[in-house]
């Protein structure tokens, strides 16, 4: 079946890593998969974003609007996005605020972005997640994207089997730091499956597979 | 930047399916075909396919080399192809045009062994400096052009490309997009080719002597192969018809818009059949001819100029087809930027009187923007913020900087502003000449260690000759960065991280005749700052080399070894000036509830901000 991603954040987050696990899962699967990765001029610093779309389709990015689920590693970069994902759809946000150095320069603090994130709510399911604390408690910073995976995973969000995932982390992230990265997924299936998930406290069923509207 | 898969399956001789970068994909494909050289000068969208090969290529027994510019590049692989190794040469968009002159040459001598260009264009310029259909480039050399859609077509077609190379003896021309190069998918293996590997030269004056009289006959021959080829194109597997034959309206479509236009038939279910086409030089006339003959309506979808479209209206033309047609040239599709499903289906809507279902919204601005950065560390943010500091202090208006191509390319963003001038490769030092001896105003050049080495240096020699008046800064980072770290001359290592002969930057230049060049430590801000103000008291041209490896580098070394430092502020310290947010622009600090803080995660312990040059309160330590 059809299914649009996105995963945003910020050069040096491991964005185009997560896309790449979800692709590789995919392809396990024997699911058609096509990902797209743009990560502009910068190294680190700028904004990233991966599109992914799996099922009966030739180009990784969907129509306007048309996004299924966006994994968000930071909640600036998040919320630029909001507008691309259809109504019903799913958001799974990291709470790590990254500030643009846009902002410094103009001597203007992070925006308070709890407004936005809570008129969205009426539209979209918006989960936001402590995947920093997850991914230190894990092991390692660096394992933030294994917590996210883990959640969108134990969300439901993703039409992956667990050993397929398993695979695709091994797969693509190799030995080094595998155990963390497990350690961190399995923490990231934990939280979607706790109390702490606003969606298991009865704000709102987490729509699977969100099917498209249109 | 981004190259993932693991290389022994990669290299791996056993069928199987990969998840494959478009770019990993191609350099898989070499493999399969037996490539035994290639080489390259790195370029987003095409850069990976060297990063690739660079890891296996010694165990591979493939030669493979970073070269000091495409058009080296391109020399030395045909150099290699006919002495009948098959050859495999790749850059963006932007470098065909530097080795354009040794394609129009070669396209007339022809090769041995198959040779055949990639060319990575990069429609909507994610990173590049214009936006250039290079398939015009197969029309003015004359060779043939292979266009893929998708990683699996990427390798694969690359087998066909040195197949029709070596039985027509021409170079060819593989030309794909960045959504083809950056596009990841499945890719199912084939097996692994191992050809000879020493190659020998047979001399033959009658081709590879490119004089008039040879020449000559050499063009007719040439303008002979295409028609055979246009032979080939027409039997080729690479052109394929999808749909019943009957739908309402035919599309003819290739490359990355082939994509968005088949997802655009499905999701909308349009009554059409697609024409994709794979080998687009020379085109498939016959299929054409009977595509657009069994269509009343036609549309041609294809990214940038109307390249397919004015051949195929000349066939329509030739062969007195009266079918409706419907592109570019007539309004109806987008002359620039990448097409998306969107597009390309409000544009059928305009032709074909069908209702268009888009809405063409755009996402929210009144977030922040996060516009592209230097690293946190980064030896390019030192040298910027010492000029500003240099140049203000010196009291001089009129100042121009004129910059190059490189990650230093973003010093034109706030808060530095120090680019007033950046176009290609190697720019800076010449237009910024032209700026010097028109206006008599201070001129400061900007240049990468790598982007020297490309085409930098022949302009500053005709900078000495000339008398000019310059202050040149080259941003010595000791790599390629932009691309992806990729090695260049100035540093001791080749493509396999192997040592090779190191090339010295202030020799070259002093070698030249200019005398007043100095080395010094960007994170030195002092020094940095001092050599800068006595240059804008100089007369002549004098060169600063700031030379700090780059932080990325820097990283990998200090991860291996284990020893992170981090800075942090002193908030009894800080005087809340903000000088370092404002005009220093780390992206590792910022301002929260108004104090000013450093993300450990971000910092990568340069510590240049702790300098009292940036902090005056000297609030800013090492975290012990
Ligand atoms: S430069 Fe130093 S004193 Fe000024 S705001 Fe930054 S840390 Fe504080
Ligand atoms: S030491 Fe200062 S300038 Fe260097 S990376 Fe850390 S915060 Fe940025």
């Amino acid at each position: 079946m059809q299914h649009n991603i996105k995963i945003v954040g910020v050069g040096g987050q491991g964005v185009v890593t997560a896309g790449i696990v979800i692709s590789e899962a995919y392809r396990i699967e024997g699911t058609n998969v096509v990902m797209s990765e743009i990560h502009g001029l910068s190294q680190r610093g700028g904004s990233v974003s991966v599109d992914i779309r799996t099922g009966n389709v030739k180009s990784p990015l969907a129509r306007y609007s048309d996004i299924d689920l966006l994994i968000g590693f930071e909640p600036l970069e998040t919320a630029r996005y909001f507008p691309v994902l259809h109504d019903g759809a799913t958001v799974l946000m990291s709470n790590e605020k990254l500030p643009p150095v846009w902002l410094g320069i103009r001597n203007k603090e992070y925006p308070d972005l709890a407004d936005l994130v809570k008129s969205t709510s009426s539209r979209l399911n918006v989960i936001e997640i402590d995947a920093v604390a997850m991914a230190y408690k894990a092991g390692n910073y660096k394992s933030v994207n294994s917590v996210l995976l883990g959640a969108a995973f134990g969300l439901g969000l993703l039409n992956i089997q667990k050993a397929n995932f398993i695979t695709a982390l091994k797969n693509i992230l190799g030995d080094r730091g595998l155990e963390i990265n497990l350690k961190a997924f399995e923490s990231g299936i934990n939280y979607a499956n706790s109390t702490e998930n606003p969606a298991n406290q009865g704000r709102g069923e987490v729509n699977k597979f969100a099917p498209n509207p249109s | 930047m981004f190259s993932m898969t693991k290389l022994d399956l990669l290299t791996s001789d056993s069928p199987g399916s990969l998840l494959l970068l478009g770019n990993e994909a191609v350099a898989r494909g070499a493999l399969e075909a037996g490539v035994k050289f290639a080489s390259t000068y790195p370029g987003t969208p095409s850069s990976e396919v060297g990063e690739t090969i660079a890891r296996f290529s010694q165990n591979s027994g493939m030669y493979f080399e970073y070269s000091i510019n495409e058009k080296l590049a391109l020399e030395i692989a045909y150099g290699a192809s006919i002495s009948g190794l098959r050859s495999l040469v790749f850059m963006k968009h932007v470098g065909l045009n530097v080795a354009s002159d040794v394609l129009n040459s070669i396209s007339h001598t022809g090769v041995n062994a198959g040779l055949v260009i990639m060319t990575a264009d990069d429609p909507s310029m994610y990173s590049s400096q214009n936006e250039q259909d290079n398939r015009r480039y197969s029309d003015l050399a004359h060779v043939p052009m292979i266009e893929p859609s998708s990683p699996q077509e990427a390798k694969d077609f690359l087998l066909e490309a040195f197949e029709i190379s070596e039985r027509y003896k021409v170079p060819v021309l593989f030309r794909t997009t960045t959504r083809v190069s950056h596009l990841r998918g499945i890719v199912n293996l084939g097996p692994i080719k191992r050809l000879e590997e020493k190659g020998k030269f047979v001399s033959d004056h009658s081709r590879f002597i490119a004089l008039p009289s040879n020449s000559f006959r050499l063009k007719d021959e040439l303008i002979l192969k295409e028609l055979s080829l246009e032979k080939e194109s027409n039997s080729s597997v690479l052109n394929r018809v999808e749909g019943n034959g009957k739908g309402r309206i035919g599309i003819i479509t290739s490359g990355a818009a082939y994509n968005v236009t088949a997802d655009t038939v499905s999701q909308f279910d349009v009554d059409a059949d697609i024409l994709k086409i794979g080998f687009t030089n020379p085109l498939p006339t016959e299929i054409i001819e009977e595509f657009i003959s069994s269509h009343k309506e036609v549309a041609i979808s294809e990214e940038l100029d109307p390249y397919l479209e004015t051949k195929i209206r000349a066939i329509a033309q030739l062969k007195k087809l009266g079918s409706r047609i419907a592109g570019k040239l007539d309004g109806f599709f987008p002359k620039s930027h990448e097409y998306s499903v969107d597009i390309v289906v409000s544009s059928l809507a305009k032709a074909f009187d069908i209702k268009d279902p888009t809405t063409h919204e755009q996402i929210d601005s009144e977030l922040p923007p996060r516009p592209p950065v230097l690293c946190p560390g980064c030896p390019h943010r030192a040298t910027y913020y010492a000029v500003r500091r240099a140049v203000k202090m010196s009291g001089k208006k009129n100042v121009v900087f004129s910059s190059d191509i490189g990650c230093y390319s973003l010093g034109y963003y706030e808060p530095f502003e120090e680019a007033d001038i950046m176009l290609e490769m190697g720019s800076s030092i010449g237009v910024g000449q032209g700026v010097s001896l028109a206006t008599g105003q201070t001129v400061i050049s900007f240049i990468g260690d790598s982007t020297f080495f490309h085409s930098g240096i022949p302009s500053l020699i005709n900078a000495v000759r000339n008398n000019s008046r310059l202050i040149l800064v080259v941003l010595d980072n000791r790599t390629t960065a932009m691309t992806g770290q990729e090695p260049n001359p100035g540093v001791p290592v080749n493509a396999q991280g192997n040592p090779t002969k190191e090339i010295s930057i202030e020799a070259i230049i002093r070698s030249i005749g200019i005398s007043s060049v100095n080395v010094v430590d960007p994170y030195d801000l002092k020094s940095m700052i001092h050599e800068i103000s006595s240059s804008l008291r100089e007369e002549g041209i004098s060169v600063i080399i700031a030379r700090r490896e780059c932080a990325i580098l820097r990283d990998r070394e200090m991860r291996k070894s284990g020893v992170a430092k981090t800075y942090e502020v002193d908030l009894e310290k800080c005087g809340l000036c903000y000088n370092c947010v404002e005009n220093f622009a780390c992206p590792a600090i910022s301002i929260d509830n108004g104090k000013v803080s450093i993300n450990p995660i971000l910092c990568d312990g340069c510590g240049v901000c702790s300098e009292s040059y940036v902090c005056p309160f000297n609030a800013i330590k090492e975290v012990k």
